[in-house]
């Protein structure tokens, strides 16, 4: 259950990241219609939710809501180090800092 | 940053200093009196009220700081957060 | 919001960060690493194996108390949870107590083990030196320490605040991390590990102040009670000690009075046991539930007859004040969060700890490109920079070595509690001092390299010098002590990467867009004595 709110919230970030322009661009190749922004958004929104309702389900009221809002913070980072360090076809990127 | 003309307001040192005062000092003596205003006014038994007031206390404080800085003069600051103290302080003495 | 708004809270944001920054730097890390606090103390612990049953804990802590103070006025037993094992036994003999003063162990303070004998283990603080570190400091008075950390616990929550309000893009750059860009690298980085982790920072640092939060703003209190010691009273009610008549009667058995407690919370656990009057027949077993049982931190306890076991009264937080300032302390400590909820909890904590570690160090990055001779800083920059070493990178080495001071000094020695201690902040004076004659560079080096070697010793000390290296901790499935062993090693990999990143940095090649105004190529010249110098 509590994996499952992890997978919730990885996807549901993903898609809210993909919603943005400028991240729709690099991976995508091309800004997002309309359309498929709000769709993206749509579904990330839904995507959080449910992992929140997951949480409470695998934790128990306060404890879920608790670490929904931890697994927030890691679903974003996680998409965030996926989009930064992701394979690329070109060279790889340096660990420069 | 300072010495940058029309954004920001931090246009010399003494400006800083007087809101860095006056957000510490100042801004502590208001939260001070706001909490012990507070604390007689919560409509609750005495415990609680004291409980309360001081848990919002900090959040009254990090308000008070931000606004002082904020403030389109460290003057216009030093008299609002004084006006604030004086205030709430008189009305902990009338609520006692 | 405004303009002028926004950038007036950008210099308040920089200086609440960066005056007080090092100590946040060690309330974060050592608040994070206070998450194991019991898990570090069992490691530290060797002698003593994990808790099976705590009946048998329990009545072996009896049996010992009944031998060794059968006529004292009061006893206690604090008994093991799921994290911690053994119990710890202290009493009060009649007449005056012999008092052990803070910081000095009582002395009447025994160790029973998981097997209900008296264990003998090495005098260590454990995770506790962490945890009271990271609120009380050390080698002052404590309310001290106090004041300084809950100085630096508002100037937090001012850097809080106005760090988001100077956020222009913080939705915008949510998921923007841009490497190898220099100054721009570091401050994506500053604000991904402060936005991503957001509502713990504000969280954290709201419930700190608030847990102390009757020394900093007393005024709440003072309003309506005419003096400290008679909130005390009203917030911690003392019931009145009982008189013992003098009549011996044989106690209530110990285990039945854990098994009436459970039953009386509904699957509660006992955390605390206080006899009053033990054997006489005004007796009284005060049973106080285990804190990791709720969120919100309160007393919850039954009274029990000492002599029958007939429970007396139960108290459990009432006021919607105590339960939420108890709620605003439970989420602090975190004492009620099971194994997941904690590495939440502590990876948290340690982006917290990168958040201000970061701050620092872009400080000294944004600064670093204007200084007109990279080789004559001014002395705040250089104060600045040599402090981020020794703090960034010299705390992190001293903690270890206090882990190591636990593992080798000798078992007997004298005050072997506070000589671990010692080891700890001899280390970190020598890498302060090392800070400060090094070149830059190679004391980053040198101090992460060594943090680096030292943590990731440390397991494979216990492997090959004590009986419970990892491969025999796995097996016996203890959890604490594998769990610490592989967690220090993990530590000691993310710092030996940290040291690859450093030998390639770089530092002064900030890659800026070009100046619209078209400028020489000059400045690429003008750049290498600076990284000739940083590269010494």
């Amino acid at each position: 259950m509590i994996l499952l709110s992890a997978l919730l919230n990885l996807g549901g970030f993903f898609a809210l990241c993909l919603a943005m322009d400028r991240h729709h661009l690099t991976l995508q190749g091309r800004k997002p219609t309309s359309g498929r922004r709000w769709r993206l958004r749509g579904f990330g929104a839904l995507a959080l939710t449910a992992s929140a309702a997951t949480a409470i389900r695998g934790w128990g009221l306060t404890n879920g809501i608790i670490g929904w809002i931890g697994l927030l913070t890691l679903g974003a980072a996680i998409v965030l180090l996926g989009l930064t360090y992701r394979p690329t076809r070109a060279p790889p990127r340096r660990f420069d800092l | 940053m300072a010495g940058q003309q029309g954004i920001g307001k931090w246009r010399d040192g003494l400006d800083v200093a007087l809101r860095v005062a006056i957000a510490m000092l100042g801004g502590y003596g208001a939260t001070a009196a706001c909490t012990m205003l507070l604390a007689r006014v919560w409509p609750a038994s005495r415990l609680d009220a004291s409980l309360w007031s001081t848990i919002l206390s900090f959040a009254l404080y990090a308000g008070l700081v931000v606004w002082t800085f904020a403030a389109p003069s460290a003057l216009r600051a030093g008299l609002v957060v004084a006006a604030i103290g004086l205030a709430a302080g008189l009305g902990a003495a009338l609520a006692a | 919001m405004s303009q002028g708004f926004r950038q007036s809270q950008a210099g308040l944001h920089t200086w609440s960060g960066l005056l007080v920054g090092w100590i946040l730097y060690l309330i974060f890390l050592n608040g994070s690493v206070s998450y194991w606090r019991e898990e570090i103390t069992r490691w530290a612990q060797p002698e003593i194996g994990a808790t099976q049953n705590v009946q048998t804990v329990a009545h072996g802590a009896i049996a010992h108390l009944t031998k060794v103070a059968p006529s004292a006025k009061s006893w206690q037993i604090e008994l093991p949870s799921e994290r911690a094992s053994g119990a710890i036994t202290t009493y009060k003999p009649k007449g005056k107590p012999v008092s052990g003063g803070f910081r000095r162990p009582d002395p009447t303070r025994t160790l029973i083990g998981p097997d209900g004998q008296v264990a003998t283990a090495r005098d260590t603080e454990g995770g506790d030196l962490f945890y009271r570190l990271h609120f009380d400091l050390r080698y002052m008075p404590v309310i001290w320490g106090r004041w300084v950390v809950g100085f630096c616990a508002m100037f937090m929550l001012v850097a809080i605040v106005s760090g988001v309000i100077t956020h222009k893009k913080i939705f915008a750059d949510f998921f923007t991390f841009r490497p190898g860009k220099g100054q721009r690298s570091w401050l994506d980085g500053h604000n991904a590990l402060a936005v991503l982790a957001l509502p713990f920072h504000a969280m954290i640092t709201y419930t700190g102040l608030v847990t102390l939060m009757v020394i900093y703003v007393p005024w709440g209190v003072t309003a309506n009670y005419p003096s400290l010691k008679a909130y005390y009273a009203q917030s911690i009610p003392k019931t009145k000690p009982l008189k013992a008549t003098g009549q011996a009667a044989p106690m209530a058995d110990i285990g039945l009075v854990l098994k009436s407690a459970d039953e009386v919370w509904g699957g509660g656990h006992a955390g605390l046991i206080r006899i009053e009057n033990p054997g006489d027949k005004a007796s009284r077993i005060v049973v106080t539930r285990r804190a990791s049982d709720k969120l919100v931190d309160g007393r919850w306890e039954i009274t029990f007859d000492g002599a029958t076991g007939a429970v007396r009264s139960s108290v459990a937080p009432q006021s919607s004040g105590m339960i939420a300032r108890g709620g605003m302390i439970g989420l602090h400590a975190g004492r009620f969060a099971p194994l997941t909820l904690r590495w939440l909890f502590f990876l948290s904590g340690l982006a917290g700890t990168a958040m201000v570690a970061t701050g620092l160090v872009l400080w000294i990055a944004k600064r670093r490109q204007r200084l007109p001779d990279p080789a004559r800083p001014y002395f705040g920059f250089w104060l600045v920079e040599r402090l981020n070493i020794g703090a960034i990178a010299g705390l992190p080495l001293a903690m270890t070595a206090f882990l190591w001071a636990n593992r080798l000094l000798p078992v007997n020695l004298a005050n072997r509690a506070d000589w671990e201690g010692h080891a700890m902040f001899l280390t970190w004076g020598v890498t302060l001092v090392h800070a400060f004659v090094r070149p830059t560079r190679r004391a980053w080096i040198e101090q992460l390299s060594a943090t680096a070697i030292l943590l990731i010793a440390l397991p494979i000390f216990n492997l090959l010098a004590t009986d419970r290296g990892l491969p025999a901790t796995l097996a016996a499935g203890d959890g604490a002590v594998a769990g610490t062993d592989l967690t220090l090693l993990a530590l000691g990999a993310a710092f030996a990467a940290i040291v690859l990143a450093v030998v390639r940095h770089k530092p002064g090649t900030d890659r800026r867009k070009p100046a619209r105004v078209a400028t020489q190529p000059a400045p690429r010249v003008e750049l290498k004595p600076a990284l000739a110098e940083v590269e010494a």
